[in-house]
């Protein structure tokens, strides 16, 4: 496509043939206001907030629906655009409820932002304002019709991106009302999209709802644990609490969605049945030990395998929940006490959902690539569970340490493995339930939530974590884990490896702002 | 056999719709078969455009132009639209013509068919006109029978279908995108131009949308030849025209005249309306539905047509003149138009959806007494601020039409607030409820 050159408030702007104005205005840094235009999805041109100035047209154009043309001249600040723009924000106060205060998008609602640059502190309506229902439109989310500004960023969502259409518009004139038909509610995978790109407090999550205000929310940047695709996500928390999580707008990643599970994938990490102390499995079966006392036995049990029978009978299995960074270093810790057989816990696996317009992978773990890689990279050669089972059977394997990490319930496939062969078998992971592995010893890892590390989505494409929260009790950064046991183990651990580790390629980052709200 | 120029020929009426062999006995489907046999699309185009007609829907853009942005080199499908949602209050035109002389109509949209090398006819008909809708799908039905439509029309080559549409009630459904939407089965909701039907229209593909008026002027172009047409009229504003009479007017109705006629005679003449009801004086016109700014009587010498009309601040519109006498409260008027369109407002577009409704509150007030000082400016003030800022002419359609009334009799509202109610009897302005 060849180029188009124009000018916007008289600077000159080169585009794509095939840009609309407010794109171009964008890619300079001239930010139009509007409402229904979202990047993500057909632009209506319905509210009419973005009209602005184009030289030789009667009137007004709608910037978002109008493509740019070769020595266009757009001018977005003329006393006439802005007269525009106060006209509209008058229509929309005029039937608003102006219910900020008990609003929960107040603070990021782009009404309540405008109405700042366009809006008055006087109205001269004087008339009857309509007044609409609150209404529930799905398991998660509720609508309060009232606030609606008819902009239909949700009904296109649902129609172009789920392709499930649930709402739609009905009734007529100022009486339009955004409706779910009442047997089928917005259930699909991709639904809490529609609360985050309302530019108002229209639909709410009902998760969230009343829960904190959002200027108190502090904001992580990071990469969702869920699936393989490990979509970029704002993480919003509170005094050490997940409230709600959103997308963040990476091209190269997820677009500008999340899925649901994503979107609640913390809820499974978090909570109940969470490991928060050493489990040693003795005579009266497991039993709590401090940590002292865990990392020395661990150290202990591998020396002495490793002495009596050699470094190789040592093996590792690394976790498509755990980072580079731990993979890493847990591959070359067992790599210098001489181990060469290493495995990897495959992650759950189910069909990939798609949609229209996104796709949510069937591989069930965000780092399944980055882990795969990494242990590839440092022991040179990775085994299939059942090669590892093999050498279990054969007694060249005698004593295994892993990393685990799965969600709540994800039991790694570990009943064919022969670990009762073992003479040593240990594990970090976060829950209680995974007793089920007859591990000599667990150890309380971290989340997803709170660690800090890099992983490697299913397309390579490498994304920072971030950890919004501390783990819960006693438990500790896998990281923090790894390198008490390699002290323990006498320090065969050289600077070289942490700086290896710690030396991320922050160059691959690909870390983008936040797709949410009106971006 | 000539073929009579009229609109309204002797012997049809809206009670029985006219069979195909009576359309054919006058000389119809004459000009599909010349059409056909010349064997040129363009030439279809050429009379039309040597006739001058101009399209009888509402904004009177010159119809053989409309035509001629169609693609000529296109290979998929392609349409005409026949715009039969006549909805404009005062306007019931395109009503006579679908239920009295469906054949003419459809005549007319085969012919807007073959010169812009469309694929299929639609006839998008409004949901209130059954009857039209069964007189037009029994000529469907007939001119498909005898081989008039379909593959290989008469052995040219040519194939063509027709296809008729109804809409769910709305008015809106009658602006050119809209109608578009509603024939494809969606919501009536106007699409943002450009792209223009002719480049993307019904289906994303090229379409053409006429009026019933429109199209039923076309049969006697091709045939009688262009000329003969524009010979009836000036320049600019050729050919028979439909006027339909409403309001206080001793013999409302539809009438025939060339547009040379004035609006005063439209009223007087007892050719046409034959006086005000009741010997009152007029007060107001409204020439051209309620979307036409009125115009006070001293204004009504005027010839009703799309030239002179403009000129003197208005325009003709769908031709739907409604007549007021002095008995007529014009606040009334204004709130029973901005009702009506605060009614049919389609809620896509912000201006539109919250100002019609504002306005239409505050001239409610007025009227029943409860105005304020400077309502009146705060409704001209929102009017204003719809026209030019909608996705459809809608906007202007009610900032012009309801605008028109408030700053054209200013001093009635202004009376309604001093009075705090109105000073009109009840029964001064009758609705014909569309």
């Amino acid at each position: 496509m060849s180029d188009v050159r124009l000018t916007i408030d008289d600077r000159e702007v080169v585009v794509p043939e095939g840009t609309t104005i407010l794109e171009a205005a964008r890619s300079v840094g001239i930010e139009i206001p509007h409402f229904c235009y979202h990047p993500g999805l057909s632009a209506p041109s319905n509210c009419r907030m973005c009209l602005v100035e184009v030289q030789g047209q009667d009137k007004l154009v709608p910037s978002c629906a109008t493509a740019v043309a070769d020595g266009m001249v757009v001018r977005t600040g003329t006393p006439r655009v802005h007269e525009s723009h106060r006209s509209v924000m008058e229509f929309y106060l005029s039937n608003h409820p102006l219910d900020c205060p008990v609003c929960d998008q107040a603070g990021e609602c782009v009404l309540q932002d405008y109405s700042y640059g366009w809006g008055s502190a006087t109205s001269r309506f004087e008339e009857t304002k309509v007044t609409q229902p609150v209404k529930d439109v799905g398991p998660d989310i509720v609508l309060y019709a009232d606030r609606c500004i008819m902009c239909t960023r949700c009904v296109r969502f649902l129609r172009e991106v789920s392709g499930t259409g649930e709402l739609s518009v009905i009734h007529r004139g100022v009486r339009s009302e955004i409706h779910v038909a009442g047997d089928r509610p917005v259930t699909n995978p991709l639904a809490g999209n529609i609360v985050d790109i309302c530019p108002v407090g229209a639909l709410c999550s009902k998760d969230f709802l009343f829960k904190c205000r959002v200027w108190w929310l502090t904001s992580t940047a990071s990469a969702c644990p869920r699936c393989a695709r490990a979509c970029s996500i704002r993480v919003d928390s509170s005094e050490g609490r997940i409230l709600r999580i959103k997308p963040r707008e990476n091209a190269a990643v997820n677009g500008m969605w999340i899925c649901d599970e994503g979107r609640f994938a913390f809820r499974q990490w978090h909570g109940a049945g969470r490991l928060d102390v050493p489990l040693v499995n003795g005579d009266r079966g497991f039993t709590h030990c401090d940590w002292d006392e865990a990392i020395a036995l661990a150290a202990r049990s591998l020396r002495q395998v490793a002495m009596r029978y050699g470094g190789e009978s040592v093996a590792f299995i690394g976790s498509p929940w755990a980072t580079i960074e731990e993979n890493m270093l847990l591959a070359r810790l067992f790599v210098s006490l001489g181990a060469t057989m290493g495995s990897l816990w495959p992650a759950p696996a189910e069909s990939p959902q798609r949609f229209p317009g996104f796709e949510i992978s069937g591989e069930k773990a965000w780092n399944v690539a980055g882990a795969r890689r990494t242990l590839m990279d440092v022991a040179g050669q990775l085994l299939t569970l059942d090669r590892l089972a093999d050498e279990i059977e054969r007694g060249r394997v005698r004593a295994v340490y892993a990393l685990g990490g799965a969600y709540r319930g994800a039991l790694v496939p570990c009943d064919d493995l022969g670990l009762e062969l073992l003479e040593f078998f240990a594990i970090q992971t976060c829950f209680v339930t995974d007793k089920g592995l007859k591990a000599n010893l667990i150890l309380p890892g971290a989340s997803p939530y709170e660690k800090v590390g890099t992983v490697r989505n299913e397309r390579g494409v490498l994304q920072e974590v971030n950890a919004v929260m501390s783990p819960p009790g006693q438990a500790r950064r896998d990281w923090d884990i790894l390198m008490a046991l390699a002290k323990a183990l006498a320090a065969t651990v050289d600077d070289d490896l942490t700086r290896a580790v710690l030396d991320r390629p922050a160059a691959q980052w690909n870390y983008t702002r936040s797709a949410s709200g009106n971006e | 056999m000539t073929v009579e120029l009229t609109l309204l020929p002797a012997g049809t009426s809206a009670d029985h719709p006219e069979t195909l062999d009576a359309y054919q006995a006058r000389g119809g489907y004459a000009a599909w078969r010349i059409a056909l046999g010349r064997g040129d699309p363009q030439r279809v185009i050429d009379e039309v455009q040597r006739s001058g007609l101009r399209g009888r829907g509402g904004a009177g853009f010159p119809t053989a132009r409309k035509w001629s942005f169609m693609p000529k080199d296109g290979h998929g499908p392609a349409f005409v639209c026949c715009n039969a949602d006549e909805s404009e209050p005062g306007t019931f035109k395109d009503r006579r013509l679908l239920e009295a002389t469906p054949h003419q109509v459809l005549e007319g949209l085969l012919l807007a068919c073959y010169a812009v090398r469309a694929t299929c006819g639609y006839v998008f008909l409004r949901w209130e006109y059954p009857r039209a809708a069964r007189a037009m799908q029994a000529a469907i039905d007939e001119a498909t029978q005898i081989g008039l439509i379909g593959s290989d029309v008469l052995g040219t080559g040519y194939s063509v279908e027709v296809r008729l549409r109804k809409g769910a009630g709305t008015y809106i459904s009658g602006e050119e995108t809209g109608l578009l939407e509603t024939t494809e089965g969606k919501r009536g909701w106007p699409r943002q131009k450009p792209p223009f039907p002719a480049a993307r229209g019904l289906f994303g593909m090229p379409t053409t949308v006429n009026n019933v008026e429109t199209l039923a002027c076309v049969p006697v172009i091709v045939s009688e030849g262009g000329e003969a047409f524009a010979a009836i009229g000036l320049p600019g504003n050729t050919g028979p025209k439909l006027y339909c009479l409403s309001g206080c007017v001793r013999r409302p109705g539809l009438y025939e005249a060339p547009m040379t006629v004035t609006l005063r005679e439209l009223i007087l003449d007892d050719r046409f309306g034959g006086g005000v009801a009741d010997g009152r004086p007029p007060k107001a016109v409204i020439p051209g539905g309620s979307s036409a700014p009125v115009l006070r009587a001293e204004e009504i010498d005027v010839p009703a047509d799309f030239d002179h009309l403009q000129a003197a601040g208005s325009m003709l519109g769908s031709a739907g003149v409604m007549v007021l006498d002095d008995r007529t409260c014009m606040v009334r008027v204004a709130a029973n138009a901005c009702g009506f369109f605060d009614h049919e407002s389609c809620g896509q577009c912000t201006p539109c959806r919250e100002g019609v409704h504002w306005v239409r509150q505050i001239l409610d007030r007025i009227e029943s007494g409860r105005g304020r000082p400077g309502d009146a400016d705060v409704a001209i003030d929102r009017l204003d601020a719809i026209a030019g800022q909608t996705i459809c002419p809608f906007g202007e359609a009610v900032a012009w039409g309801v605008g028109s009334i408030i700053r054209k009799f200013r001093e009635e509202f202004d009376e309604h607030i001093r009075l705090r109610g109105c000073p009109f009897p009840a029964w001064g302005f009758r609705s014909n409820g569309s």
